[in-house]
């Protein structure tokens, strides 16, 4: 009873701090685009001899026309009923904007994310149970060796490779341009085709965190002293490394990939423009160009929501597999 | 005899199945052409949209009333013929009679004249400075519109404006023109709007029914790639036919590549070292300049010395930072209007021109009195005011700071320190075009067919506006009102000469170097590229390479060849049926 009270009580409180957070992060967001130089009235308008009252109707439609403190009662507003705003570059709202490229960014960085856990994971626990060997040492030096990769060069050489030299895959886009598929089939076959290369090339880039904090966290948990006493026991190795040593390895993963999923959103930039990828990375990247401040703070706000719920759920699921974590 | 019905139908059949299977090939594989490019449009309303991208887009799907020929002379577009009074004053276009909408509606004069009236009544961004003399839109009938100005008008054969369709654009409002988006356009240009796929392509479709006639390709691609190496590779695979912008490094390596064709043009347009130029007294209390009366330069006053600014100019490399810079690809500035318009650019002398001369330059310092005083290398002015100057570069455009630290290196030689600060375009608008606080810049123009823009960027009523040099000379103000009013074309020449020579004098703006357009294409699909003209086969001002593009070894004939074709086999079909039915016992 206690200990359900005290569960309730942690939720509340972890609830209370998610939502203040947000909150933080949203007001920060505004102000943040304000406190830059420059006009943005000026990304607006072309023509300086436009007249003013066409002006006064631009700054109108995009509420520049009020004070500062009332443009961030509505955008708060607006947050909260997901309207938000227009963007000056493209015109249109971003809403619709960010959910043209969301799609494209989850399906790329989220499988690429996916599979470059499911194999940091299972590559981190081989090499840690065999540390010191040479499958270990391959292993770490490869993680590195990738990680340290800058994803657009490894990005160029897998289309030198794979385009050019093999001609097995597509240079880049996610479809072929212009082409009327026959049926879901038919496309769903065009995107992987396009999709296999950035794909893997995020793959391998992302690879190297999840492998190296996989493999040192267990290496830790393996020399405990519990493992000891599970051994003296008489448990097989498979055993030790089942159910004592990985339940216990695996709760910073939880952080990490909790994290990881919710900057799914973000996309990635490099391996974005490198394949002409039309997903939410080069969106942030192109609106940063033109100063395109609803996009920003719209992409921003998502991203960092994203972030805080998927830190938040991994809280509380660490108040269940972690039985340290009561109060 | 039953047996020969039986042979007869087969033989039709089998004639009927062989034509339409060709059909079909034909129709299931359109001829594309595919034009890699690294921009985009941003955005299909042509009032709001600015890209060099969207124009290439309107110059496919719309039509203007005169249009650019290769040699950016004025050739018939909606206006087959058109003339005007001997006073200049009335203009009268002849319109074609078989022009027709993407949607079917015919095209008349009404569509001219709402389009007009759209932009003079609303003031149209861009637009409306090409008809702001413009004071009555007429149309007698059908096919004639004539259009009266208040003064003669140098620019009425250039008027770039697509025209749009009435019975579409009637129920757009203008005042939220700038949140209306644009679907699907629709022109009376020889390709129809397909679809426009953002961040990843755009598709047309030529138009069965252009008055101008059919193009010979069937579909345009424009595949958007956010990376150059990427997209040259592309080309290098035949996933695209031609690339509109080929990075200086990968030029000479793909002028290696065999089946590709590499070419250089000059581009409209330059790239300037800005000098504030600003003389107040010539702007305040000036009755013609009431919005200036009492705003102050924020500028170095020692950059109204001329002198300072002709040594500066002496102090340049041009030819060296073409090298380094553009790896060779451009040409030594000089005068205001780009060898990209050739008809309107002031070829200077070399002897005209400030050549570079390190020693020149410290001699004209030291003769306007101009010494480095206290030793530490920088030159003072009598009164004691350092040779400093803040230096503005962009950091969108690495050429601009790499020719900044060029600069930098050669006015320390010449005793002129400069203090360089990289910054993004906003921000450097923000600075030097809105409030005038700046010393010097470097940046670029693009540009017009027309030089009527670039030349009326520098003259006074510009200042806080267009202007970044903020450049005042009533001379020159009143050349260039002349020369807007004078309609022959050699005569408006001469004038426009006197301008660029006065201008180049003075020295506000040091242009640097005029950009060359580097470009890309397969020679083995088509034929039919048309090079000879600014820019190269496209983004090139007119529609020549999409309009005389054919598949190779096809010519002409293509379109009437497969029907030909199938006839002429049916018949030899039908002939050895007949053969094989008289000589054997079938």
């Amino acid at each position: 009873m206690v200990d359900r009270m005290a569960k309730k009580k942690y939720l509340l409180v972890k609830c209370g701090q998610t939502l203040f957070t947000i909150f933080i992060v949203l007001t920060l967001n505004f102000f943040l685009f304000r406190v830059m130089p420059g006009d943005p009235a000026r990304t607006l308008i072309h023509n300086p001899r436009i007249s003013p009252e066409i002006i006064a109707n631009l700054e109108k439609v995009f509420g520049l026309d009020k004070p500062l403190y009332m443009q961030y009662l509505y955008y708060l507003k607006n947050m909260i009923t997901g309207n938000m705003g227009m963007s000056f570059a493209f015109r249109r709202p971003v809403a619709d904007i960010i959910a043209d490229k969301m799609g494209n960014t989850i399906l790329l960085v989220g499988v690429a994310t996916v599979l470059s856990i499911a194999i940091g994971i299972f590559i981190g626990v081989i090499a840690a149970y065999k540390r010191g060997s040479r499958i270990d040492i391959g292993a770490l030096a490869f993680s590195l060796f990738m990680w340290a990769m800058p994803a657009f060069w490894l990005g160029i050489i897998m289309v030198i490779v794979f385009s050019i030299y093999f001609r097995a895959f597509p240079t880049s886009g996610i479809t072929i341009p212009g082409y009327s598929h026959d049926s879901f089939f038919d496309l769903a076959k065009d995107v992987a085709h396009h999709m296999f290369l950035p794909t893997i090339t995020l793959a391998l880039v992302l690879l190297g965190e999840y492998f190296l904090i996989m493999r040192n966290t267990l290496i830790d948990v393996l020399t405990e002293d519990f493992i000891m006493t599970a051994r003296a026991k008489g448990l097989s190795d498979a055993r030790i490394l089942q159910k004592h040593a990985l339940k216990n390895a695996l709760l910073p993963m939880v952080t990490i990939i909790a994290i990881s999923l919710g900057f799914i959103v973000a996309g990635a930039i490099e391996v974005e423009t490198v394949f002409s990828w039309p997903g939410l990375g080069r969106l942030i990247y192109e609106s940063l160009r033109n100063r395109d401040y609803p996009i920003l703070e719209g992409v921003f706000a998502i991203v960092s929501i994203c972030v805080i719920i998927a830190n938040f759920a991994s809280d509380l699921l660490y108040a269940y597999i972690d039985p340290r974590v009561k109060t | 005899m039953r047996k020969d019905v039986v042979i007869w139908i087969f033989a039709l059949f089998f004639c009927a199945a062989f034509s339409t299977a060709t059909h079909e090939i034909r129709s299931q594989q359109p001829v594309t052409l595919r034009v890699g490019w690294t921009g985009e449009p941003d955005s299909m309303n042509p009032f709001v949209a600015v890209s060099t991208e969207y124009y290439e887009i309107m110059l496919l799907t719309h039509n203007i009333l005169i249009e650019f020929g290769r040699k950016l002379e004025p050739i018939p577009g909606l206006a087959e013929k058109w003339e005007s009074s001997p006073d200049g004053l009335v203009w009268t276009y002849h319109l074609v009679k078989n022009a027709k909408w993407h949607d079917g509606q015919p095209f008349t004069s009404k569509d001219v004249k709402f389009t007009l009236e759209y932009v003079i009544d609303n003031q149209m961004e861009m637009f409306s400075d090409y008809v702001s003399h413009v004071i009555s839109v007429d149309t007698p009938d059908e096919y004639t519109v004539v259009l009266t100005t208040d003064t003669p008008t140098a620019t009425m054969e250039a008027i770039w404006i697509p025209i749009l369709p009435e019975h579409i654009w009637k129920n757009i409002d203008p005042k939220s023109i700038q949140t209306y988006e644009e679907t699907h356009p629709i022109g009376t240009g020889p390709f129809k709007f397909v679809e426009w796929k953002k961040g990843e392509y755009l598709k047309l479709a030529a138009n069965d029914d252009y008055f101008g006639g059919r193009p010979a390709i069937d579909e345009v691609i424009f595949v958007h790639y956010a990376n150059s190496d990427v997209m040259i590779q592309a080309l290098k695979l035949g996933e695209i036919d031609v690339v509109s912008t080929v990075p200086p490094t990968m030029f000479e390596d793909l002028s290696k590549t065999p089946n590709i064709k590499t070419l250089s043009s000059p581009q409209i347009g330059f790239d300037e070292l800005g000098i504030n130029a600003w003389d107040t007294s010539l702007t305040k209390n000036n009755p013609d300049l009431p919005d200036l009366a009492d705003i102050e330069s924020q500028g170095n006053p020692l950059l109204l010395d001329k002198r300072i600014r002709i040594a500066m100019s002496h102090a340049i490399d041009r030819q060296k930072i073409v090298d380094i810079v553009l790896l060779g690809h451009g040409t030594p500035g000089s005068s205001l209007v780009s060898p990209g318009t050739p008809f309107w650019h002031l070829d200077l002398p070399q002897e005209q021109q400030y050549e570079f001369n390190l020693e020149k330059a410290r001699k004209i310092l030291e003769d306007a009195g101009y010494m480095d005083r206290n030793g530490d290398g920088i030159r003072e002015s009598k009164d004691g005011k350092k040779l400093e100057f803040r230096f503005y570069l962009r950091s969108e455009d690495a050429n601009s700071v790499k020719a900044g630290q060029m600069i930098e290196g050669w006015f320390k030689e010449i005793g002129i320190k400069l203090d360089s600060e990289v910054m993004d375009d906003s921000t450097l608008g923000d600075r030097v075009m809105d409030n005038g606080n700046f010393d010097l810049f470097i940046w670029g123009w693009g540009g017009d067919p027309d030089p009527s823009f670039i030349l009326s960027v520098v003259t006074c009523p510009q200042i806080l506006s267009w202007s970044d040099c903020n450049y005042c000379n009533s001379r020159y103000d009143e050349l260039f009102r002349q020369q807007s009013t004078i309609l022959d074309r050699n005569e408006r020449q001469k004038m426009i000469f006197d301008m660029q020579r006065m201008f180049y004098e003075d020295s506000p703006y040091i242009i640097l170097y005029y950009n060359l357009s580097l470009q890309a294409y397969r020679t083995d699909k088509f034929e039919g590229w048309v090079e000879d003209q600014p820019v190269g086969v496209v983004m090139a001002y007119n529609r020549g390479t999409y309009m005389n593009l054919h598949l190779k070894g096809t010519g002409e004939e293509k379109k009437t060849g497969v029907g030909m074709g199938s006839v002429l086999a049916g018949f030899t079909l039908l002939w050895l049926i007949g053969w094989l039915r008289r000589n054997t016992s079938w």
